[in-house]
């Protein structure tokens, strides 16, 4: 398992600054049905109903929002960074500029657990994180996941 | 979270003053440019003047980044557009709407407030929630103040202790040795003015008012231990015949057990209609603070007196003037939070908060974890949270005493399945179990904290 197979190039994107929570999950949404064709409605929904039960800002400027979807098949990641951080009410209520999103199966096994757990592994690398903050073009910011994420793996 | 709140009026006001004070950023549009200013000027509320359901003024106010809405316009169509506005041009996830027409709440169970017809998550109707509230301190006419949680199966009593109770000065951890079988817990106290949780060494005195979940079955035994014998309500006065107490005394009629209602109202169309649409109570046409037509409802064996008029201070008087005139227990209907401290000063023995009610079913929608509901005790002072337990949350898989629970909380009932349980130190919080907890406000946000689930709830 390594991120390659669950984070599309396209599914990488470098935003100016989110308003707010709902927005990103918005934009979130949108993106997930341009690149993978779900229905944005229902990502936004399932973003935002376990967003409800406990934030998923983990500190140092990073969240992992993520959902299980009736009509998924395979687990896919989104990652949005933005240019101008945002309150994400994270543990250690720093505000929040990288966001990988997982969307999973709502029958995936452990899969969606391990994912989760290597994705967290991969950002709290901080030199990762630092890398990411200085590049904003997609393709850098893909390469640099993926390339992480190999050696979590590994 | 952002939120806001269409109509400055007094509930719109209430909650946005609740709200707004825990740190919400919260935005208050009404129609009146002077109730605006004043919102803005004395509570940390952002104001906009304007239309509520008007799409341009709902941009104004910020709806595309709002996670809530609450209409409580004195319009119900207003608010039901208002919602309807909201959802399809603005996608606001939660929408609360006040409706006072019986007849719109009636429509609630016929499927109309759902997301593709009128999307409507919750209805709120204070008028009917505080019949609903006056119906519950004439039932349990000892308590100053109860309330239902874990779906009947634990009741909330709030018990003023007066020098016969039996169970004074002796600490708290002794009391649950005496009654080991007793699945009830004393959560808040209030001794001269302050509220607290008491902690086991605690004892309790002559004037405490006392707050104590009780399983159902127990409440009797419960009232008994702290010096209140069972009571029968055979004799009602209502004074002020609008909604509220229009249908208080509907309520009373239709219960089995015969009750005596009479009800005084001043406007001579109204005590009318009153007469109409109620068939054993009788309506008397006056002002309640007449001694002669108090006299007259036979308020010298009344067993308890109601005072529901629009006014406050009315309410104050009338409970005090009955009390003088013999009649044994008073309940008024106070909207004006400040004025609470005044109710023991007077003798009046219980008081209906509107905002409270209110302001509780909208809170559950803004608390984090599976919150099913909350219950705002005094000028919110403290809260009594019903959540279940869910994995992976601090809480889960736990005993109680190994819990990080602030000073200002505690265990009041555990419901594992559908048995409740009284919870102690030895007692494992479980995934699924549903927990009723009582935490002053300056620990809810802790609270929260323990209630949410981690990041790897997925």
């Amino acid at each position: 398992m390594d991120i390659s197979l669950i984070l599309q190039p396209g599914a990488v994107r470098v935003l100016g600054k989110a308003g707010s929570k709902k927005r990103l999950f918005q934009e979130l949404g949108e993106i997930a049905a341009a690149v993978h064709g779900i229905d944005a409605g229902q990502v936004i929904d399932g973003l935002q109903e376990r967003e409800s039960l406990g934030p998923t800002g983990v500190g140092h400027g990073i969240a992992l929002p993520h959902a299980r979807l009736e009509t998924l098949e395979r687990i896919v990641g989104i990652f949005v960074r933005l240019e101008k951080p945002m309150d994400f009410d994270a543990v250690d209520r720093q505000p929040v500029d990288l966001i990988f999103t997982l969307l999973a199966p709502k029958d995936s096994g452990v899969e969606h657990l391990k994912t989760l757990a290597l994705v967290s592994r991969t950002m709290r690398d901080g030199a990762v994180c630092t890398k990411l903050r200085a590049n904003t073009n997609p393709a850098t910011l893909h390469a640099i996941l993926i390339e992480a994420s190999a050696r979590q793996a590994a | 979270m952002k939120i806001i709140i269409c109509g400055a009026g007094q509930v719109g006001w209430q909650i946005a003053r609740q709200l707004a004070g825990e740190k919400n950023d919260v935005t208050v549009v009404d129609q009146n440019p002077d109730l605006v200013r004043r919102a803005s000027e004395i509570l940390d509320v952002q104001g906009i003047v304007g239309f509520a359901s008007h799409p341009d003024v709902l941009e104004k106010a910020g709806a595309r980044d709002a996670d809530m809405l609450i209409a409580a316009t004195h319009s119900d169509e207003v608010n039901m557009v208002t919602c309807q506005v909201a959802h399809s041009i603005f996608s606001v996830p939660r929408k609360i709407a006040r409706l006072r027409a019986q007849s719109y709440l009636e429509a609630m169970h016929a499927d109309l407030y759902r997301r593709d017809h009128l999307p409507i998550d919750v209805v709120i109707s204070p008028e009917r929630e505080v019949a609903e509230a006056a119906l519950q301190r004439i039932a349990a006419p000892t308590t100053f103040d109860s309330e239902a949680f874990l779906g009947g199966r634990a009741q909330l009593l709030g018990i003023a202790l007066d020098a016969e109770c039996p169970v004074l000065n002796t600490p708290l951890r002794q009391l649950s040795d005496l009654f080991s079988t007793l699945r009830a817990i004393v959560v808040g106290v209030r001794r001269e003015g302050r509220l607290f949780a008491p902690e086991p060494g605690d004892q309790l005195f002559a004037e405490d008012r006392i707050y104590v979940c009780a399983h159902s079955d127990d409440v009797g035994r419960t009232l008994g231990i702290f010096g209140k014998a069972a009571q029968k309500q055979e004799r009602v006065i209502v004074v002020g015949g609008g909604n509220v107490g229009l249908a208080v005394a509907q309520r009373l009629e239709r219960r089995t057990d015969r009750v005596r209602v009479r009800l005084i109202e001043r406007n001579r169309a109204r005590a009318e209609a009153a007469a109409d649409a109620l068939e054993r109570t009788i309506v008397l046409n006056g002002d309640g603070m007449d001694s002669d037509l108090l006299a007259e409802a036979d308020v010298e064996r009344a067993d308890a007196v109601l005072a529901v008029t629009d006014d406050d201070k009315t309410n104050l008087l009338v409970s005090v003037r009955a009390k003088q005139a013999g009649c044994k227990m008073s309940i008024a209907l106070v909207n004006d939070p400040t004025l609470v401290p005044l109710m023991e000063v007077l003798d009046i023995d219980a008081y209906i908060n509107p905002r409270a009610t209110t302001v509780s079913s909208i809170l559950r929608h803004i608390r984090h974890g599976r919150v099913r509901a909350i219950y705002s005790i005094g000028d919110s002072e403290a809260e009594i949270i019903e959540a279940t337990v869910l994995s992976t949350s601090p809480i889960a898989g736990r005993l109680v005493r190994e819990i990080d629970f602030p000073g200002g909380v505690l265990v009041g009932a555990v419901m594992k399945g559908k048995e409740v349980v009284k919870p102690n130190g030895d007692l494992r919080i479980e995934e699924g179990d549903v927990v009723l907890l009582f935490a002053l406000s300056a620990d809810v946000p802790e609270v929260e904290r323990l209630l949410q689930v981690s990041i790897d709830f997925f």
